[in-house]
């Protein structure tokens, strides 16, 4: 198998990491163990510098945490793997029918009350004068012959 | 300034029969005779920029009497007292302002009445003569004033002109002396000088006509023209008031109305107009109304200007006036004929008053007011309407701060007072405020109407109020008037010597009294004295709260949504409250429980 490794540094809360991964190399591995896709233990015939947190399966076609690096020997390394949910099965979240709670870019209502955000006690006042009504007296006088 | 001066012989400009220098008299036409009629002299200079007019000088009337009607209309030594020699002055409206306002001494004066004509007043004590305005307002064929030194009289029975106008408002006589024909007596003779103003068709200028007319009595044969001035328009560019179309001002809300509060030029309105001009709502001044003993249809209001001033003056002339001669006196006459006195302190009257029409003033009026200052001449339909409309209120946070409880709306109405206005109903659209009022009852009415962005509109709500002050003339009430307390102040702050113009109304007042008179001192409903202390400015005023969230607040937690879609069709930062999971395949439940909470918690897509 084939596992790609990588640096990602973003928010975990993403759907799309993988095009945000950087320094990625892939080389041959086996799964030690049983077969699983979710948290898997990959071992590799190479030392595995510490700085790499992400990882693609192509066999599980899955995409994982690197939660750690086990070197046993100078040459072998076991990567204990996580599968992260939201990468692997973007494609189908990203076709989940939802409703919004709060949105940033579009989506938006900005008029539907929002108990987040804060405000003073003071207030911004705007007077606008609209015209006059007459600015000085009128007197009637009613004369009856 | 041009040295050459063309004369015109006919008022359409289009042939001149002379040219002189300036400073120099022309003359273009004669009466039959000149010495009693004198003769008019009118010019434009040769870039037809500037006027000179010559006066009219009427020396004599056809009993041989002197006559100072009309003649101190720039005039020169031979008239009846010189005022302002125009031959060598141009014609501008700040010389026409300042000659047709009252001489003390010969109270003489004019005025420009809702730009139907302007007039020139004279009184002659001696002869007991007086000059008025005389109503026109397409009264009288204008082809017949082509026709220099003579018109006719008749009725015009054709299509009613179309009259310009020029405006009543920074032109305001300051003494009118007004005779009435009927009420005189057929053996009087008066002399009447009048002024017309018609606009010049395919001539950027208009002209005003100064006439002399008799009263129709023993020997008096016909009418006048005297003078002629033909005035360019471009010299009434900047004073004729013009519809104000543009940013309404907006307040400092340090202003007195609003205190404590900041202003927030962010959101000034730069669409925010109002139409018709607010100057439309500034026809202020005294009514007289006259009404016959049948209906109050034939009701003429004259309007002056001020306040303490015109009572004054109308207190005088009251009081000292011998205006009529064998007539009776005036005092009597007003004695007699005084039923109520109002005041209207602010009042949403239509940018015009109504149009006079052909109604003559002898025929109608049958009284006469006396040096009362400026006026207007109306048939007035009691019934009044005017309309403010905004333009679009913009709003202010752009966000759900720009509403209720957050945000208000409050507009102020000078009489009718303040009302809260739901500021999701008014923001972002246009205001219209209907205003109705009885003229003659002082009862005001506004219709407060959303005008939606597209056009249509509704009635949001309706205030109703009084806007006028009764004002006591009778008994213990009237030492209560507010307005003779700031009258009898202004008179002694001028003259020192208020005890004899206010000794005098009140007896008047006694008069009216011990005569019995039924006297029924009509009144309607009112509001109180303080209504003179009402502002007059209608404002609308909106006060939203300052945030004081962190910057980039609603980039990092979202502003809300409540909206439907498929997650894909988010972008940035987004928190579901709701997500059905069912199509996503191949996940376990543990992992499909990790990413619905993820969506819960707040996602960046």
């Amino acid at each position: 198998m084939q596992i790609t490794l990588g640096v990602y540094t973003g928010e975990r809360a993403v759907l799309d990491k993988w095009s945000k991964t950087g320094s990625k190399i892939t080389i041959a591995g086996s799964v030690r163990g049983g077969i699983d896709a979710v948290t898997p233990i990959v071992t590799v015939n190479r030392q595995i510098l510490p700085f790499y947190n992400y990882a693609y399966i192509d066999t599980y076609d899955s995409y994982y945490y690197i939660t750690d690096l086990q070197n046993n020997t100078r040459d072998i390394t076991d990567i204990v793997l996580s599968r992260d949910p939201l990468q692997t099965f973007a494609a189908g979240i990203k076709a989940s029918p939802a409703i919004a709670a709060r949105a940033s870019d579009n989506h938006v209502n900005a008029d539907y009350p929002d108990g987040m955000y804060k405000t003073l006690q003071s207030h911004d006042t705007s007077v606008y004068r609209l015209g006059n009504l007459g600015q000085s007296s009128i007197i009637i006088f009613g004369f009856v012959k | 300034m041009a040295n050459v001066i063309n004369l015109y012989r006919d008022n359409q400009c289009t042939e001149p029969i002379q040219q002189i220098q300036t400073g120099q008299a022309g003359i273009v036409g004669y009466w039959a005779d000149p010495s009693r009629w004198g003769s008019v002299y009118t010019g434009l200079t040769d870039d037809d920029k500037q006027l000179y007019v010559h006066h009219a000088a009427i020396n004599r009337d056809r009993d041989g009497n002197s006559v100072s009607a009309g003649c101190d209309f720039g005039i020169t030594a031979d008239g009846g007292g010189v005022l302002y020699n125009l031959q060598t002055t141009a014609l501008s409206f700040d010389v026409l302002d300042i000659i047709i306002k009252a001489d003390t001494q010969t109270q003489n004066g004019g005025t420009f009445n809702n730009g139907l004509f302007a007039g020139v007043m004279s009184y002659d004590e001696e002869t007991k003569r007086a000059c008025y305005i005389r109503f026109t307002n397409g009264y009288y064929d204008r082809s017949v004033l082509t026709q220099i030194g003579s018109y006719t009289q008749t009725p015009w029975t054709g299509t009613r002109q179309t009259w310009n106008y020029y405006t009543d408002s920074g032109y305001y006589n300051t003494q009118f002396c007004l005779t009435s024909l009927t009420e005189i007596g057929a053996n009087s003779r008066f002399g009447f000088a009048k002024v017309y103003s018609i606009p010049f068709d395919g001539l950027d200028c208009y002209a005003f006509f100064v006439g002399i007319d008799f009263d129709g009595s023993i020997n008096d044969t016909g009418n006048y023209i005297t003078d002629i001035y033909i005035i360019p328009k471009a010299l009434f560019k900047d004073k004729i008031p013009r519809p104000y179309i543009g940013p309404v001002s907006k307040e400092s809300a340090e202003s007195a109305f609003i205190t404590g509060s900041r202003s927030k030029e962010s959101v000034l309105p730069r669409d925010l107009s109002v139409s018709p001009n607010p100057y439309g709502f500034n026809r202020n001044g005294v009514y007289l109304c006259k009404c016959d003993r049948d209906s109050y249809n034939r009701i003429i209001a004259q309007m002056y200007n001020g306040l303490s001033g015109n009572l004054l003056n109308l207190a005088g002339q009251v009081i000292s006036s011998t205006i009529g001669g064998n007539a009776r006196r005036p005092r009597d006459e007003i004695a007699t004929m005084i039923d109520g006195v109002l005041c209207c302190q602010s009042v949403p009257v239509l940018g015009g008053y109504p149009s006079t029409g052909s109604v003559d003033l002898t025929s109608i009026c049958g009284y006469s007011m006396y040096s009362v200052g400026e006026m207007l001449l109306q048939t007035v339909d009691p019934i009044q309407h005017e309309t403010i409309t905004t333009g679009i209120i913009p709003r202010q946070t752009g966000n759900f701060l720009d509403f209720a409880p957050y945000t208000t709306v409050t507009l102020t109405i000078p009489i009718l007072g303040s009302v809260t206005i739901d500021p999701s109903a008014i923001l972002g659209r246009s205001l219209s405020l209907h205003f109705g009022i009885d003229l003659f009852s002082g009862v005001l009415s506004c219709d407060i109407s959303i005008i939606e962005p597209d056009g249509t509109s509704w009635i949001y709500t309706t205030l109703q109020g009084n806007a006028v002050t009764d004002m006591p003339i009778m008994g213990a009430g009237a030492n209560a008037n507010p307005l003779l307390k700031i009258a009898n102040g202004a008179m002694g702050i001028a003259s020192g010597n208020m005890s004899n113009v206010v000794g005098g109304i009140y007896s008047i007042y006694d008069g009216i009294q011990t005569a019995n008179y039924a006297a029924p001192i009509s009144r309607v409903s009112h509001t109180g004295a303080n209504l003179l202390l009402s502002p007059y400015a209608i404002y609308l005023t909106v006060t939203t709260p300052n945030n004081s969230n962190a910057a980039d607040f609603w980039s990092l937690a979202g502003i809300p949504s409540h909206m439907s879609g498929n997650v894909g069709s988010f972008t940035g930062y987004t928190v579901f409250e709701h997500v059905d999971l069912s199509g996503v395949s191949g996940a376990t439940d543990a992992e499909l429980s990790e990413i619905e909470s993820t969506l819960r918690g707040g996602v960046w897509l």
